[in-house]
């Protein structure tokens, strides 16, 4: 009798901390704050054209080389494709490439459809002030200074103010956000930071 | 045989450029250069490669370069079936499967230079960015990159290139950032700089941890505490 009383005890207790072990790995993205808070930074002088290598920031202990990306077939932005470089954040190639003129567009999974979090799943947790960093091909790294951290579903995506002309070097990353929309089985929204180029240096 | 199997490694390593010579002979170059699309300060050339030359040097005709290696090719260029111009590409392998590569191509108008280190695989169909670092004619002071596709059936003969620069006249033409960096947006609502506009958001998401990730923990241990709560109560009732 009081054997089976041990062994039921340890099972309940065994199965509770399992269940509290899954419950608190669950993996929950962070969101940005509803209202979009911008910040005011003088831009640094825009340097020439040259493909970006890397990206890292240091606030999210994010460091990844870059690929690059096109349109999709639908005509939205391309994303890394299933893979080996799933992982991988893209460079848009008809943007600007960081650190020249305009806005220059990186795009990053949030997750994966079965294994967890992927490269930009703690986009949300960034704050204006924070900074990007953006190794390119010439050696040359550009140094960004987040602006704005904003959510938007995806059917009112600001499409002009994303990707519409600046008279400075921009940067504009993107990842998925928000609940999944049971119809469609995607996420609703889509996390925009925005950022400015304010420095330059060599590596 | 031994053009596709060098040029399946030169796609994927260098700049290899393709064009499907549809007809045996492209026309004549057209002396204005190849068409090119203009958005604000940025071009876009597009070409479709085609090899027609390869030289392996010391890894020879069906091996994977190794480190120090040299190899070359050479290309043609077209655009709807008209030759455009044409490539040289020398590389040097290097680690990591990696190779090091210069390439000069010439329309009837000026050069690209293009200059990289490149993925070396000897995967059919491929994709990578290469710099552009400098070119001449009316391409003079150009920068900006160029994007290879494989074309898919052509074991990487041929390959459509995507170059996308600015140059030095364009530049100067370009509204730019004053010293302060104080001029902000260059055409209220206009979007010239990206050369084609996404038309809208992005799925950039596989939606894992949407829903309830480590199932498996959390089935074994539901059936865990059910079973043990199920044997306690069992010998309650059995005193």
């Amino acid at each position: 009798m009081r054997t089976r009383t041990t062994v039921g005890a340890v099972l309940a207790l065994t199965g509770g901390c399992l269940i509290g072990t899954g419950l608190s790995a669950q993996s929950v993205a962070p969101m940005p704050a509803a209202h979009v808070t911008s910040l005011r930074v003088t831009p640094a002088a825009p340097l020439r054209p040259s493909p970006p290598v890397s990206i890292d920031i240091a606030a999210i202990n994010l460091h990844a080389p870059l690929g690059s990306v096109g349109l999709a077939p639908d005509g939205t932005i391309g994303v890394p494709a299933p893979g080996p470089d799933y992982d991988v954040p893209g460079w848009y190639r008809y943007s600007p490439t960081p650190g020249a003129l305009g806005p220059a567009v990186i795009i990053g999974h949030l997750d994966t459809l079965h294994t967890g979090p992927s490269v930009f799943f703690r986009l949300g947790e960034l704050t204006p002030g924070q900074r990007i960093e953006v190794r390119r091909a010439d050696g040359r790294i550009a140094v960004f200074q987040i602006t704005a951290i904003a959510a938007y579903a995806k059917r009112l995506f600001p499409t002009g103010e994303v990707f519409g002309d600046l008279g400075y070097a921009g940067l504009r990353l993107i990842t998925c956000g928000g609940p999944i929309e049971p119809a469609t089985g995607h996420y609703r929204d889509n996390t925009v930071v925005f950022a400015t180029l304010v420095a330059t240096r060599s590596r | 045989m031994t053009t596709s199997r060098s040029r399946r490694i030169w796609a994927t390593v260098t700049f290899g450029l393709g064009m499907t010579l549809a007809a045996a002979s492209p026309a004549a170059a057209d002396p204005a250069g190849p068409k090119v699309s203009t958005a604000g300060s940025t071009y876009t050339l597009t070409v479709l490669s085609h090899e027609t030359k390869s030289d392996m040097g010391s890894a020879g005709p069906t091996a994977m370069p190794k480190p120090g290696d040299k190899f070359g090719f050479a290309d043609d260029l077209s655009q709807g079936g008209v030759k455009v111009g044409s490539d040289a590409v020398q590389c040097t392998a290097v680690s990591g499967a990696k190779s090091s590569c210069a390439a000069t191509t010439t329309f009837d108008n000026g050069t690209l230079v293009l200059k990289g280190t490149t993925p070396m695989s000897m995967a059919e169909e491929m994709e990578f960015d290469v710099p552009i670092v400098s070119g001449t004619g009316a391409y003079d002071g150009a920068a900006g990159t160029m994007h290879l596709a494989t074309v898919k059936g052509t074991h990487g003969a041929d390959a459509n290139l995507t170059f996308i620069y600015t140059t030095a006249s364009s530049l100067a033409k370009a509204p730019s950032a004053t010293a302060a960096g104080t001029k902000t947006v260059a055409k209220a609502g206009s979007a010239s700089q990206v050369s084609k506009v996404p038309s809208g958001g992005a799925e950039s998401g596989g939606g894992s941890t949407a829903g309830i990730e480590h199932g498996w923990m959390l089935g074994l241990g539901a059936v865990a505490a059910a079973a043990g709560m199920g044997t306690l109560a069992f010998g309650r009732r059995g005193r």
